[in-house]
């Protein structure tokens, strides 16, 4: 009996199963069907990466589109084919035309696809591309951090090298891991990226939060550049507690940087003593003293092999330690925005930020139409919010970031657990992150590896390549 | 030469053993090595002020037979620099022309120089430890794993690499049995009093060798406090380590008087002697000393620190933590001296007790320096002999004030100078409370016997109590471990105990590994006796006596996570004439409470690290003191 009742039943498809009890409907609820709209947002499913299409309903006809980011992380399947398709539904869906192209930071996972369909992206009508200052050549605080971040990022490759010839794989991974937000070195990297979005349109914008909000051209919308802050402290903490405040890190990265530039040269000027006290690598193997206590057999241990003690490898290890503060460094570089629609409703696009950004908005204040808006405020009339970081552990500030949206409906997160577990990420997204967001938006919670939840299904257009909302 | 003093062949046998002595008197061997240090760091000696304090001499035991590195019996300094690829000769101490002045004289410039320095100092930190504990200290053996078994390996040196990193960081490895020490360049905007840019040398800071050293010797002692199971444990290594080097500081006269006369005696006003570091804290742009046990700085300026209740729950990191355990017990030492010195200051102003504003008379800086050196001496002792009676694992900052008192209580037990209301007052004015006790004073503090009753007497009479200061420490190891082994069978196997008398501290000696926990399955590990010692007690009458630290672990794991370990365990203290257990301290395995607490701690995000973006895994802990180091 049981099952001919089931057999009867109209067969629906797992996605779009209508929700048996309508817990909180939003007040634009039926908008797809209805095609009254403030704005549809677009979360591209190509796996771990962010890429962005958000429409705004234009009273001349055709919409306002906005991209944010297209990429998707190194060492992806087939990467190239899935950004083609994602970029061609862009074409599509735009009729190769967008109004501005925002590419948040530097990482790969948030530009290959600019290098990997770029023959596609050539097609595409840009109106004007949006850049943090960092990404401004001629503010000198950005020349500094780039030239930093980039000798950087050469010492550290050297230092993958070398813990990977000595056998330290542990070390070795994750410093290659993080170099890996960078591209494939010789092949195509970030750098190649962003020239390549610069050329797309001839106007180009280096956004500072400073900036008065931008009123987007025949739409009831403006957005306002939360980050990065121009401060340097600011875009090098990544600790939210910390017992001394008023140094910041990467501190350690200078001499790493002078150490790695040196050691293929024959003067060492990091070396701490004079030569003349150096006895060379291969000489002192051939002495007593280090065959007893170093390269030889240890007489006082049972088992005489003494490798167990050796050091070679030790001072490299920190590259571990500085690869992940330039990668979070990177990451606080995202141009962090809020789209006000209505001068009500916040949509809120953090990219990458980390601790140091958000905090830097609790400052924040704008002036407009003679009532003065503050970061804060922004926070709270937030309802919908594109998760920091693919839902890591310190992209989503807690007391002065998720507690702060009380009027949060909506949570995105662009992730693919099953990718990052390949990458041994296993806090991607972060458990205690995920709840936290279910619990603030009562289950809203889209996630391009999951299924739609039940509660929200009726409201998110769901195809294979997308997920898109309306609010 | 010596040929001119051998007796010629010539001679008669007869003739030679009779003037044998007078030919060659015996030369009775130097009781200590004098070797000449850095008192602090060098960059005392770049301040006109502190100039004159710069160097002082320390004196070492003297070890026959030290080899050029220096290796002796403890300790062996290997000097690899991979970073500039490149080794540095090893100094010979025993070098007539090193011998003659006293060790070489200090200087960054000279490698051999750092290798005597963090050899003299790193012995002193040891001499310190075998002294308060009566008997020589052991390094923490060296894991080997054989199969599926882990094999327990006997490390006679701890070994220092004085130049292994070119980094602001320097650590104790547990899986290397090594220190390695960093230089770096100070920082070239805020480098302090440093040069900026110019090199800056760990193996030239009394502080951070002392530390560094002090890791080394608890991990000999508990292994199992590396192990973060709550957010005392990391933090009571950091502290431990940041107090021994501290008091150390008492330990060079010179700087002592210095700074009591700088202080008028005050020593809670800033002062050299209760910061840690300050070239180290000034090279890395923190504006003063990395650490201190009195004072901060805010904005530029040093403020002496108050005291909260609230200090305890709101540190929350391992070092925020730690700091508020070192404030305690230089508070107590603070009040101790202040006891002691009380009489001279009245002394010193007819009674009125505050001094007339300007220098103080040098007889009483020297008889208050005195005062300070000793007190910093005993404080130094009771931190040090309180190890023997903390928990096995899982400590807490409340059971080693309880452990304190006991220890304190063992040794001295008429207490008239109030030592023990000190450290109770000095914890409870930064809210370290112990947890189940009545109230605070010193009866309630400590431990109980805990109604332990076993038939000890016939396995006690079978082990070897012969582990002091002059036993060789590999048969000392050797020893402990077979004591060790003895008890475990004894307990495993002897018909006169009931599974209830073992569970009565704490451990389950039972077939039925089962157990379950807060509604959670999971199984038992089978108990271990980690440690057999003697430790030493004074009588009522006055009499020294011999008890013995016993202490048992076993470790319970859920049945769904089988290499997640929640650890318990106790420390007995047995007294050997009656051979009964005259204090138990026991963490229960399986305690439901501590198992949620761990579960709450280490799934918590108050632990910050930026692996923490990505991985899962902890792999880092593999140096878990380089990461605590780096500090971020």
């Amino acid at each position: 009996m049981a099952r001919k009742n089931a057999k009867a039943k109209p067969k629906t498809k797992n996605r779009k199963q209508p929700p048996k009890e309508r817990v909180q409907v939003p007040p634009a609820a039926d908008a797809i069907e209805s095609g009254s709209y403030r704005a549809k947002v677009r979360m591209y499913r190509q796996g771990l990466g962010d890429c962005f299409l958000i429409t705004l309903p234009r009273k001349s006809g055709t919409p306002f589109y906005i991209l944010i980011d297209c990429g998707v992380i190194l060492g992806t399947s087939d990467a190239g084919t899935k950004m083609k398709k994602v970029v061609q539904n862009i074409l599509d869906t735009t009729a190769g035309k967008i109004d501005v192209l925002v590419a948040t930071h530097e990482h790969w996972d948030h530009l290959s696809g600019f290098l990997q369909a770029k023959e596609l992206f050539q097609k595409l009508a840009v109106g004007t591309v949006w850049l943090a200052w960092t990404e401004d050549p001629a503010d000198a605080l950005a020349r500094k951090l780039k030239s930093e971040y980039e000798s950087l990022r050469l010492a550290l490759r050297v230092a993958g090298t070398q813990l990977r010839i000595a056998g330290a794989d542990t070390n070795a991974d994750v410093v290659e891991s993080m170099l890996e937000f960078f591209g494939a070195f010789g092949s195509g990297t970030t750098t190649d990226a962003l020239q390549l979005v610069k050329s797309l349109s001839k106007s180009v914008k280096f956004c500072h939060p400073s900036d008065p909000p931008v009123e987007l051209d025949g739409v009831e919308a403006r957005v306002y550049f939360l980050g990065p802050p121009h401060d340097e402290a600011m875009i090098k903490r990544f600790n939210p507690s910390k017992s001394h405040p008023e140094t910041y890190e990467m501190r350690a990265a200078e001499m790493f940087r002078s150490n790695m530039d040196q050691t293929a040269e024959a003067f060492d000027a990091d070396a701490p003593f004079d030569a003349g006290s150096q006895i060379p690598e291969n000489v002192a193997r051939e002495l007593p003293h280090f065959q007893n206590y170093y390269w030889g057999e240890d007489e006082d241990s049972s088992e005489k092999d003494q490798s167990w003690r050796r050091i070679d490898t030790s001072w490299l290890e920190q590259s571990e330690e500085l690869a992940l503060q330039l990668d979070s460094a990177t990451n606080n570089t995202s141009l962090a925005m809020a789209l006000e629609l209505d001068g009500e409703s916040v949509l809120l696009f953090a990219a990458d930020a980390q601790v140091g950004n958000w905090l830097s908005w609790q400052d924040l204040s704008w002036s407009v139409d003679g009532k003065t808006v503050t970061g804060p405020d922004l926070l709270k009339r937030t309802i919908l919010y594109k998760v920091g970081h693919h839902g890591s552990h310190n992209a989503t500030l807690k007391e002065k970031g998720l507690e702060l949206m009380t009027a949060l409906k909506l949570a995105l997160i662009p992730v693919d657990h099953a990718m990052a577990v390949k990458k041994r990420w296993g806090n991607m997204p972060l458990p205690g992150i995920v709840d936290r967001l279910d619990k603030a938006t009562s289950h809203f919670v889209l996630r391009i590896d999951e299924d739609v939840p039940r509660e929200i299904a009726d409201r998110v257009n769901a195809t294979d390549l997308y997920y898109e909302v309306s609010v | 030469m010596s040929s001119k003093i051998t007796p010629s062949k010539e001679m008669t046998a007869p003739a030679a053993s009779k003037w044998s002595n007078a030919i060659r008197p015996s030369i009775q061997l130097p009781p200590v090595r004098r070797l000449r240090v850095f008192a602090f760091d060098p960059l005392l000696g770049t301040r006109l002020e502190t100039l004159g304090i710069n160097e002082t001499t320390l004196e070492v035991r003297w070890e026959e037979g030290l080899e050029p590195g220096p290796a002796g019996e403890y300790i062996e300094v290997v000097d690899v620099d991979p970073a500039s690829d490149c080794c540095y000769s090893p100094v010979d101490l025993n070098h007539p022309s090193i011998l003659a002045q006293s060790g070489l004289s200090p200087s960054e410039a000279l490698p051999q120089f750092h290798q005597q320095m963090v050899y003299g100092v790193a012995m002193k930190t040891i001499d310190h430890f075998e002294k308060a504990l009566g008997r020589v200290a052991l390094w923490a053996p060296r894991l080997v794993q054989k199969q599926n078994q882990f094999e327990d390996h006997y490390v006679r040196r701890l070994r220092i690499y004085p130049h292994a990193l070119r980094e602001a960081n320097s650590y104790y490895s547990p899986d290397k049995k090594a220190l390695l020490l960093g230089y770096f360049s100070a920082s070239a905007s805020d480098p302090g009093e440093n040069l900026p840019g110019g090199m800056v040398f760990c193996s030239l800071s009394h502080d951070i060798i002392a530390h560094e050293t002090t890791h080394a010797l608890l991990d000999g002692l508990h292994r199992r406090f590396r192990e973060a199971t709550n957010p005392d444990v990391l933090a009571f290594h950091e502290a431990f380590a940041d107090v021994v080097a501290l008091f150390q500081h008492f330990t060079v006269p010179e700087a002592l008087k210095h700074q009591i006369a700088k202080t008028q005696g005050d020593l809670a006003k800033q002062n050299m002697l209760g910061e840690l570091a300050q070239q180290f804290g000034q090279a890395t742009g923190m504006y003063g000393a990395l650490r201190s046990a009195i004072g901060i700085v805010k904005e530029g300026r040093w403020e002496p620190v108050k005291p909260s209740p609230s200090d305890y729950q709101n540190a929350v990191e391992a070092h925020d933590r730690g700091a508020v355990l070192v404030a305690a017990i230089f508070d107590a030492f603070l009040s101790i001296y202040g006891t002691r010195s009380a009489d001279l200051i009245r002394l010193a102003t007819g009674g009125t007790g505050v001094l007339r504003p300007g220098a103080i008379p040098e007889d009483l800086v020297n008889r208050l320096a005195l005062e300070a050196s000793k007190t910093a001496s005993h404080v130094l002792s009771i931190c040090i002999r309180a190890l023997d009676y903390c928990p096995p694992v899982d400590i807490t900052f409340g059971e080693y004030l309880r452990a304190l008192i006991t220890a304190d209580k063992d040794l001295v037990p008429e207490d008239k100078l109030g030592y023990r209301v000190a450290f109770i007052q000095a914890f409870r004015r930064r809210g370290i409370y112990p947890k189940c006790v009545k109230n605070l004073s010193v009866e309630s503090l400590c431990w109980g016997n805990g109604e332990v009753h076993l038939p000890l007497g016939e396995i006690l009479d079978e082990m070897s109590k012969s582990w002091d200061l002059h036993v060789n420490r590999s048969k000392a190891y050797g020893t402990s471990k077979h004591n060790a082994f003895l008890l475990h069978e004894w307990l495993k196997t002897s018909k006169k105990i009931k599974n209830e008398d073992t569970e009565a501290f704490g451990i389950y000696r039972s077939e039925d590994a089962s157990l379950k926990v807060n509604g959670q399955t999971g199984n038992l590990s089978k108990f271990e006796v980690h440690s057999v010692r003697p430790v030493r007690r004074i009588g009522p009458d006055g009499q020294q006596l011999l008890d013995l630290v016993i202490e048992i672990t076993q470790s319970w794991s859920p049945a769904d996570q089988p290499t997640q370990k929640y650890r318990g365990g106790c420390t007995l203290i047995v007294n050997l004439e009656t051979s009964t257990v005259r204090h138990c301290v026991m963490k229960r395995v399986g305690a439901s409470d501590r198992v949620s607490d761990q579960q709450s701690f280490q799934t918590g995000l108050a632990a910050f690290s930026l692996r923490q973006n990505y991985f899962d895994s902890d792999a880092s802990s593999r140096e878990p003191f380089a990461m605590l180091h780096r500090g971020n």
